[in-house]
């Protein structure tokens, strides 16, 4: 009994020393930050990964990285829906039940918007969404949810568009695509991108291979090479696909007179870019970076509402273009560092910064550039 | 005339069909300006036949011993990285010494577990595809939060997934697969124990050590089609959610085609030109036009029905 007393009291002890250590860290933290940094209470968030690949991997990290620049004692949880419309909505549930403050949502599951706004208002859990917009006819239904908070993300049709446009100036004529399975909206959204902005250039997209799984793309890419020998320009709808159509390219013999153009580049295909055989975008983590913003500041108290006072829904951003000139800029401040540093993030959070408001959001878009985020990350 | 020694067998009708299959190939290349007859995607078609081949001769023992292993995509994954990790740093044959070792690794893992656990195969394979899975995707995760990506092969280390290294491979792949299954008391006691393993126990054969045997086997040839696959493709991301399985569609495909053709040619050496028939068959309607990701898989599921009536014909008992 008396060991039992000593072991309580201990415990007791060390509970308080804890409890008085974390209070100071906060107040210490918080006054370290800049003015308005005064609400330190951590948050705990929710994120759903639609599966584990490079790119989706590099936006969790990046929207991680915005949740804990807020507050490094905030809470971060996530799961991965493995591509599977089942496992997203149980994993959302899962979190909800945890009792996540917040959720950011990828979106690309349409048919489930309304179960997740559902579970949200039932769990009295604030979300964002990123990744893939809202149908049309869902925006409205949001809107109404108490606990929406926004969207925002890239333009998935302008993603494909806009190099479409490339290939068609550069003397493309007839071209392919690879993407993922039919019925996957953002590979399909792209595609069809591209295949718009390339017919109206002139040019033609004479097939598309769709894969189930990325490994079947060296093999798809394959079959659709020995189909159309007069081929001079593909697309890939991600950077996985698009590794499978150069691989299949150099086994043809066709890497010097096929141009490749690629959505969502990673540093590997970059030797291809700087060889000046691919162009592609990239910078897209940066919706999911925006979108985390827009989810704290709602926690905060401070939504942040469009020009018409409502819920903003935004998919114009456009991804970045990279190409042989500025290949080793991407790199370097997209891949080797984060896109943003803490000072850009807090400029976006009304913990630190009591004017923000969705001009200063608009206005990222509208200027959303290469030179412009080297140019904010040098005078931050 | 034993059933092992597959050349015994009445081979006309497999050599008919292959070469209904060239004839095919030729007037499809005519009428197509000749696209498909380019020794390129000729090429290309036989080293993708080829990987799919050591996976399936791996699964020719597992399917002999009457066991299911869906573990097989996943493990695979895990060899293509420990054979790009190991030969990027030193050369071919560490892409070679990495897959084998670590697909023995794994395939030993697997059959300790179907020979002392007592559950049924194909859950216990189950279980394994998914803590694979996770192994795999742990590592896309830590390489990632290093600020690097799973591991991309070199390329001047990438001989065995392209000609000629690819076909000595399969050449030395072929013979060993061949003499293991049909010439060796290892193939003899594998299918013993699979027809009846109380019988085959009877006979004095030790079920518990020819197990782990066939999976040390199975491993190689497993760890053959992963240093194959990462040389062919280079880099293969993780997949989660029991994905993996897509990597074993195609040699499952292949075995399931070259039981069909069984009865007419030895199964170790129908593979090659099953394998090689179902990629020809997905480049064939593309070269055709027929859309990928829904009636070409149509078209695919078709042809192995068609050829199935056609090993069946003359059967009069009910098959199940």
């Amino acid at each position: 009994m008396k060991k039992m007393s000593i072991v309580l009291l201990a415990l007791l002890l060390t509970l308080s020393l804890a409890a008085c250590g974390g209070d100071g860290g906060q107040q210490e933290a918080a006054s370290d930050d800049a003015a308005g940094a005064e609400d330190s209470t951590p948050y705990h968030i929710g994120f759903t990964l639609l599966g584990t690949d490079w790119v989706l991997n590099y936006m969790r990290t990046e929207a991680e990285y915005t949740v804990m620049t807020e507050n490094a004692d905030n809470g971060w949880e996530y799961i991965s829906a493995d591509f599977s419309t089942d496992k997203m909505q149980s994993g959302v549930q899962s979190m909800l039940s945890s009792g996540i403050d917040g959720l950011i949502y990828s979106g690309i599951y349409t048919t489930l918007t309304s179960t997740i706004i559902e579970g949200c208002e039932a769990a009295g859990t604030a979300f964002v969404m990123s990744e893939f917009p809202p149908l049309d006819d869902q925006i409205e239904e949001l809107r109404a949810s108490d606990q929406f908070v926004g969207y925002f993300g890239a333009n998935v049709f302008g993603q494909g568009y806009q190099l479409g446009e490339i290939a068609a100036r550069q003397g493309g004529t007839v071209a392919l695509t690879i993407s993922g399975p039919i019925g996957d909206t953002s590979h399909d959204l792209r595609v069809a991108g591209f295949t718009a902005a390339f017919e109206e250039g002139g040019g033609k997209v004479v097939g598309n291979a769709h894969c189930n799984f990325p490994t079947e793309a060296i093999d798809k890419s394959s079959d659709l090479l020995a189909a159309h020998p007069d081929v001079d320009a593909v697309y890939g709808a991600t950077g996985v696909h698009t590794l499978g159509m150069v691989n299949a390219l150099k086994n043809h013999n066709r890497t010097d007179t096929v141009k490749v153009y690629c959505t969502e580049l990673d540093s590997d295909l970059l030797p291809e870019v700087r060889a000046g055989r691919m162009i592609g975008d990239g910078g897209t983590a940066a919706e999911f970076v925006l979108a985390t913003t827009l989810l704290l500041n709602r926690l905060a108290g401070h939504p942040i509402l469009d020009d018409d006072g409502k819920q903003p829904v935004s998919d114009e951003m456009l991804p970045l273009i990279v190409t042989a000139e500025n290949a080793d800029s991407f790199e370097k401040e997209f891949i080797d560092e984060h896109p943003f540093t803490e000072a850009m993030i807090k400029k976006f959070l009304w913990k630190y910064n009591k004017d923000v408001s969705w001009a200063d959001y608009q206005d990222f878009i509208d200027n959303y550039s290469l030179d412009r985020i080297i140019e904010q990350k040098n005078a931050s | 005339m034993s059933l092992a020694g597959g050349f015994k067998k009445n081979v006309l009708p497999f050599v008919l069909l292959i070469l209904a299959i060239i004839v095919f190939a030729v007037v499809v290349n005519v009428i197509f300006e000749g696209k498909f007859l380019t020794a390129t995607n000729i090429n290309a078609l036989c080293i993708s036949a080829i990987i799919a081949s050591f996976s399936a001769w791996g699964y020719c023992f597992i399917f002999a011993l009457n066991y299911m292993d869906l573990s097989v995509g996943a493990a695979i994954t895990l060899i293509i990285y420990a054979s790009g990790e190991l030969g990027n740093l030193i050369g071919p044959a560490g892409v070679v010494i990495g897959g084998i070792a670590a697909g023995v690794i794994l395939m030993t893992i697997n059959f300790n577990i179907f020979a002392w656990s007592k559950i049924p195969s194909w859950v216990a394979g189950l279980g394994m595809c998914l803590v694979y899975e996770a192994a795999a995707a742990k590592y896309a995760d830590i390489m990632q939060q290093n600020g690097k990506y799973v591991v991309l092969l070199k390329e001047e280390y990438s001989i065995f997934g392209h000609a000629p290294g690819a076909y000595i491979v399969f050449a030395v792949g072929l013979t060993a697969a061949y003499i293991l299954y049909n010439r060796s008391s290892l193939g003899i006691n594998v299918r013993s124990i699979g027809n009846n393993p109380a019988i085959a126990k009877a006979m004095g054969i030790r079920i518990p050590s020819t197990l782990i045997i066939t999976g040390l086997v199975c491993g190689i040839f497993i760890g053959c089609a992963g240093f194959m696959k990462e040389s062919y493709m280079l880099r293969v991301y993780a997949m989660t959610g029991l994905s993996s399985l897509s990597i074993i569609f195609p040699p499952l495909a292949t075995v399931l085609l070259a039981q069909v053709f069984e009865r007419w040619m030895n199964l170790i050496i129908s593979i090659p030109f099953c394998a090689l028939l179902i990629y020809i068959i997905y480049n064939v309607l593309s070269i055709i036009g027929v859309p990928s990701g829904t009636l070409q898989e149509a078209v695919l599921g078709l042809c192995v029905l068609v050829f199935g009536v056609i090993a069946q014909k003359g059967t009069r008992e009910v098959v199940k």
